[in-house]
């Protein structure tokens, strides 16, 4: 007969019992984590195509086309564009406002506006090292 | 608004234009033409008045050849006999870089040392000052070229005898220079225009579509049907034409553009260039190269990109490149091609006024 400690070597069938399953919480955790990752990528995905559709929408509606520099080609008068500076309060001018033409010739050649004082020359050196003669 | 313009700049010899509500025009006499800005929102106009004819101011007494005490001026009485090294002002530095980089931009069409030439020719004082018939005879003097002038930094070297005539870029730069002084002082959001005798620049946030801006040969020469309106959203516009500054010399008839190489008035199939450009500066020594380029004229426009129309001696419109065929289109201007100092406001020059209203 066998002592307390020693096991019952008779009950073999509890030692072929399949292994018992794992605790239900294992499977259904790494699951969920799945679920959950493919829950934010998809609602990061449709947030992404909303964003993306509103601003389409919006530059389409603000911006006609080539037509409307007042938003794409606003610049410097040296012509480099300045990217983003649209106000969205350009006015809409319909009449030209100004004229190219050929130079007009009026009397008076100086300037009206204050600030006509003699010109100051810089450093005169005629006789020059570069000199021709 | 009415009465900013009205009293403020009445007083400085700016008067209003009307050109609608949406923006605000003021026009003035300089450097022997007409002067006009255009702006909005309206009322910085007072401020950008002040800003521009300080501005054109500037330019006049650096590089008028028709000022016995402009800058240039000095310099040429200078270096008559002998040649010389000078040490010149910023802004004078600045206008002769940007005319040697036209000459260098237009294969030498345009050529700032044009001036004897022009001299020769009887166009020796301010245009409203000389006769109806020069009793001189007109005398063929080929520009000497670029090749002897020197600038490095500040330091300018003139060979004797050069006479420097800017008149293919100083308006343009003038107009360049305006409208950035004007844009710095009146901030965003705005936008300013600015037309010196119809050589045009723009600065800041247009009209929607950009500025529109009338094409035309102007003081009632050839057909009115002619014109055109464009829109111009940035960069600058010029005209030049062999159909207006014309004066007789010993009976015969003669006009301001100039062909280096001959010294004598053009003679080609273009009365009238207009070109657009990213500067004003640009566009007009495109122009004035077009008319003198004459039969080759299409092709070096082309060459450059530079949207650009022009008029036959006969009136037939021809436009190249991106020049739009409809009246009210816009213009595509491309960026520089023009190398040469880009236009600044110099140290020292301070805006009038604290910088609009924004």
């Amino acid at each position: 007969m066998a002592t307390p400690n020693e096991p019952n070597w008779e009950q073999t069938e509890y030692l072929l019992q399949p292994e018992p399953p794992r605790p239900a919480r294992a499977v259904p955790g790494r699951d969920e984590s799945i679920r959950r990752m493919r829950r934010i990528t998809n609602w990061s995905l449709a947030a992404l195509l909303v964003g993306v559709g509103a601003t389409s929408a919006a530059l389409a509606h603000v911006v006609p086309g080539h037509a409307s520099p007042a938003v794409s080609s606003s610049s410097t008068p040296t012509g480099a564009a300045v990217a983003g500076n649209a106000s969205g309060h350009a006015p809409a001018v319909s009449g030209a406002v100004a004229t190219s033409n050929p130079s007009q010739v009026v009397a008076g050649g100086g300037v009206t506006s204050p600030g006509g004082t003699p010109a100051q020359p810089g450093t005169v050196s005629p006789r020059s090292p570069w000199s021709d003669s | 608004m009415t009465s900013v313009l009205g009293i403020a700049t009445a007083s400085r010899g700016w008067r209003r234009v009307d050109v609608g509500d949406a923006t605000v025009a003021a026009e003035t006499d300089a450097l022997g033409t007409l002067a006009r800005v255009v702006c909005w929102p309206p009322d910085r106009m007072e401020v950008l008045t002040d800003v521009v004819g300080e501005e054109l101011g500037r330019l006049d007494r650096e590089a008028s050849r028709f000022r016995a005490d402009s800058e240039i001026s000095r310099i040429h009485d200078a270096s008559s006999s002998s040649g010389g090294l000078f040490y010149i002002s910023e802004g004078l530095a600045e206008a002769i870089g940007v005319a040697l980089a036209a000459a260098r931009f237009t294969d030498g069409r345009v050529d700032p040392t044009v001036g004897q030439a022009l001299v020769n020719l009887g166009y020796d004082r301010d245009f409203v000052l000389m006769p109806d018939d020069r009793p001189a005879r007109p005398a063929a003097s080929p520009a000497p070229g670029t090749a002897g002038v020197a600038l490095e930094g500040r330091l300018l070297r003139l060979p004797a005898g050069v006479l420097l005539d800017l008149g293919a870029t100083a308006k343009g730069l003038g107009s360049d220079r305006a409208a950035l002084a004007a844009l710095q002082a009146c901030g965003r959001p705005g936008g300013v225009l600015v037309s010196l005798g119809g050589d045009i620049a723009v600065g800041g946030e247009p009209p929607i579509g950009g500025w529109p801006v009338e094409v035309a040969e102007g003081l009632g020469l050839g057909d009115a049907s002619l014109a055109q309106v464009v829109r111009l959203p940035a960069g600058g516009m010029a005209t030049s034409s062999t159909a207006v500054r014309r004066w007789r010399c010993s009976g015969q008839t003669m006009h301001h553009i100039i062909d280096p190489h001959t010294g004598l008035p053009t003679s080609g199939p273009w009365r009238t260039a207009t070109v657009a450009a990213a500067t004003c500066a640009e566009a007009n020594a495109a122009s004035t190269a077009a008319l003198v380029a004459g039969r080759d004229a299409v092709d070096w426009l082309m060459a450059t990109g530079l949207p650009a129309r022009l008029v036959s001696v006969d009136g037939t419109i021809r436009r190249v490149g991106s020049w739009p065929e409809a009246d009210g289109g816009v213009l595509s201007v491309p960026g520089r091609r023009m190398g040469g100092p880009l236009p600044r406001v110099p140290r020292g020059s301070s805006p009038v006024g604290s910088g609009g209203s924004q």
